[in-house]
């Protein structure tokens, strides 16, 4: 399964990469900014994006609405990560086209799994 | 569970947020000076905001608290400038409880 992570934090793509790659047993990709992340989306082909819904310049809600615009990438699930679950943004984000909101912080050693469990639901 | 794994992540976080408090006190003394700043301010609400997401994930859930209650109080100020000596004040203890979370582990 190849990931996607989009996160301007330096600090999160690490611990996703880890997390997803040595604990997961995923293949993961990381980009530092939303126009970054359209690109790579759009010539990697990930099986979903973990995208962060707080970063400069072009914010998550932009990346996903771009990456839904764009036919190479209208189709690959996106996940949000957030500090910020308000179920209100929640609805919100779901609304837009995410397919779910992992909430920040997370834990490492099942964040995998979890993410498994919110695609699982769209086969 | 891994210990040696989340004792890694446990590790390059602390060494992470050590160099990122040192850039944070840096911007607040910044902000400090010339309180109608708000890019500044942005940018120190954006290391609070990070810290509130990194800590637990990396095992220091205190972190995460501290660095919510400060960026809630960021949030509070961007919206209502200017900034008083309390909001300084409570940048500068945010980011030394942080510090000693970090360096009790």
């Amino acid at each position: 399964m190849k990931a996607l992570i989009i996160d301007d934090e330096d600090d999160v793509r690490q611990v996703v990469r880890l997390s997803l790659g040595r604990v997961g047993g995923m293949e993961v990709a990381d980009a530092s900014s939303g126009a970054a992340g359209v690109v790579l989306a759009a010539s990697s082909h990930p099986d979903f994006i973990l995208l962060d819904l707080m970063m400069p310049e072009m914010d998550g809600v932009e990346t996903l609405v771009r990456l839904r615009d764009d036919s190479r990438t209208a189709s690959i699930p996106v996940i949000f990560l957030t500090a910020k679950a308000l179920p209100s943004e929640i609805e919100r984000l779901r609304k837009l086209g995410a397919l779910d909101v992992v909430v920040k912080p997370f834990n490492p050693m099942t964040l995998a799994d979890e993410l498994r469990a919110i695609l699982g639901g769209t086969e | 569970m891994n210990p040696e794994f989340l004792a890694e992540l446990a590790e390059q976080f602390r060494v992470s947020a050590i160099e990122r408090l040192v850039v944070m006190r840096e911007l607040v003394a910044r902000f400090d000076a010339n309180r109608a700043d708000r890019e500044t301010l942005v940018l120190i609400h954006r290391h609070f905001h990070g810290l509130a997401g990194l800590g637990g994930t990396y095992g220091f859930p205190r972190v995460s608290e501290l660095a919510a209650d400060v960026e809630s109080a960021c949030d509070d100020a961007l919206a209502a400038a200017p900034a008083d000596d309390a909001f300084i004040a409570l940048l500068r203890s945010g980011i030394e409880a942080i510090g000693r979370e970090v360096a009790k582990k």
